[in-house]
């Protein structure tokens, strides 16, 4: 969300980056934009938590900052309704461990000062991401999803992870112990088996979309099978939009620690992490701090946006039937427009298959049952040469055995 | 698969075998309902898609090896103070060599809209054949446009 904000500025002020009118704003119209921004959510009734109600609205949750926006096509001071991005981009930017380098540069920043003191630009930073994601929220505001049921921040955004894509983060407690949280009996443990199983689909269809002849392997059914599968997995746990707060702020949170590590941005560089990419300043951070950054940061990074673009169409049923699924690898010619979506496909299939060392684009290898010799015209024989025979359906979807977690 | 070395300008050079099949064969059309995703898709991307400043690195930008190679729209010639070629396309920002009818060009340049501005040859010929080669390939442009 912070991003878009970002984006509008620049849309507004050509050549200045957006992230030093963002973080030069107070806490009080952050969390205030927040507000505004989930009063212009598009599909409010597939996210039905309240919006803060208009006769409070002028009181509680102006910001400030719409009337130097209202210009600006697109953002929601020009009346734009806004999607949000999937919380597949939350988690694979806190699989970066970004949350928690920020929250011991916190540490240190508050007690001491190992880390040196930081610019006045730097310290409103600090005291923004202090105020905006490790303070207690404002209870009846959006940012409110922790409380005494539910105290602790980073368990709900892991049970929201946990739920939506049956995957934990990547790391643990500083001792290497799990991080604990509530895992409910209704998770998607399925979603890794068949979202891969999805990706090696559409990669076949890429690499035959050139094809003239010989065979092509491309099975659009295939995909579309997989693909409404999908939609009905994510929808489901979603259903009257029960994770639509929750993933709001996960998305929020991760939207803001990545906007900071985009560019050179003033804590990055009075921690002296300046460098030319978000994974290599995170890795410097992670150095000031003794807590290192995952070493597929660089993947993470690069496949959030696409894989969350392509979960959010995928969740509105682009892909359900055969006829769609062509979309996903296509590649067109004026005055076609220019698919996007493959270039995403591409990205999100390489990205995801060295994040995870398993390669999408390597033809899945079935190994055969060996079976007992018998004697051949046995009625035995002919029952097990028939079971063979038969499509292993259910194989990949049957495994769970190392996917719980990319990298 | 290009015949031509840089180096030696009196060598016939024609385009790669890739890029003359994509100008004579473009892709098959999309459906409509395949159009309709897409542009839904292109639409969610420019909703959600930013900022534009930050790391050239940054995930905004789409990987190398993503982009497509060079491809030409349309030639024409322009009759300014020095006439020359006007090379309509995408992907000829990054062109670093030029040919024309396997003779080697100096003194192109990328104008507005991307477009590649090439000076004709003293002796312009009837027919051109131009090679352009840029970071993600080559592509084969011809004046009068070249039709099958």
């Amino acid at each position: 969300m912070f991003r878009a904000l970002a984006t509008w500025y620049e849309s507004l002020s050509p050549g200045q980056p957006g992230y030093e009118r963002v973080f030069a704003l107070h806490p009080l119209q952050l969390t205030r934009f927040l507000e505004e921004a989930w009063r212009m959510r598009s599909d409010p009734g597939g996210k039905p938590s309240p919006a803060i109600p208009p006769a409070l609205f002028p009181i509680e949750a102006t910001s400030g900052i719409g009337p130097e926006l209202a210009t600006v096509a697109g953002s929601i001071y020009a009346g734009a309704l806004i999607p949000f991005r999937h919380a597949m981009y939350a988690y694979l930017v806190e699989n970066t461990r970004a949350v928690e380098i920020f929250r011991r540069v916190l540490e240190e920043c508050r007690t001491g000062e190992n880390l040196d003191v930081p610019s006045p630009e730097g310290q409103q930073w600090l005291r923004t991401t202090e105020a905006l994601f490790f303070s207690d929220p404002h209870p009846g505001g959006i940012m409110g999803v922790t409380s005494h049921i539910c105290p602790d921040f980073r368990a709900v955004r892991c049970n929201l992870y946990y739920r939506l894509f049956g995957m934990d983060l990547n790391h643990g407690r500083d001792d290497g112990t799990p991080y604990p949280y509530v895992k409910p009996a209704a998770a998607n443990r399925e979603f890794v088996p068949l979202w891969e199983e999805f990706l090696r689909e559409v990669w076949r269809g890429i690499e035959n979309f050139k094809n003239t002849s010989g065979a092509n392997a491309t099975d659009d059914a295939a995909i579309a099978e997989l693909g409404a599968t999908l939609a009905d997995l994510l929808t489901v746990r979603q259903r009257n939009g029960v994770l639509a707060q929750v993933e709001f702020i996960s998305e929020v949170m991760a939207s803001w620690f990545h906007l900071t590590l985009m560019s050179d941005t003033p804590i990055v560089v009075d921690l002296k992490c300046a460098a030319t990419s978000p994974e290599e300043r995170l890795r410097k951070l992670g150095e000031r701090v003794r807590y290192a950054s995952d070493p597929n940061t660089e993947q993470y990074f690069a496949m959030a946006d696409a894989a969350s673009y392509v979960l959010l169409a995928i969740e509105a049923r682009q892909f359900a039937n055969a006829s769609g699924a062509a979309s996903l690898y296509a590649e067109t010619s004026p005055p076609d427009p220019p698919n996007r979506l493959r270039d995403m496909m591409m990205t999100i299939i390489a990205q995801w298959s060295i994040a995870t060392g398993r390669d999408m684009k390597a033809h899945k290898v079935q190994v055969a049952p060996r079976a007992a010799p018998v004697a051949v015209g046995a009625p035995a024989a002919q029952a097990a040469l028939a079971s063979a025979r038969r499509p292993q359906l259910t194989a990949m979807a049957g495994s769970h055995n190392g996917h719980d977690r990319p990298g | 698969m290009s015949t031509g070395d840089p180096e030696q300008g009196d060598v016939v050079v024609s385009g790669s075998i890739a890029a003359l099949r994509d100008l004579a064969e473009p892709y098959p059309p999309l459906t409509n309902l395949q159009r309709q995703i897409i542009v839904w898709f292109g639409e969610l991307v420019a909703a959600l898609d930013g900022p534009r400043s930050g790391s050239e690195r940054g995930p905004a930008k789409a990987p190398y090896w993503t982009k497509r190679p060079p491809r030409v729209d349309g030639v024409d010639t322009i009759r300014d103070e020095e006439p020359a070629y006007r090379i309509e396309g995408h992907g000829l920002e990054s062109t670093f060599a030029v040919w024309i009818n396997g003779r080697p060009v100096h003194g192109w340049r990328v104008g507005a809209h991307g477009w590649l501005i090439v000076p004709e040859p003293h002796d312009a010929p009837r027919e051109a054949e131009i090679l352009i080669r840029t970071r993600e390939g080559d592509v084969v442009a011809y004046y009068p446009t070249f039709t099958q």
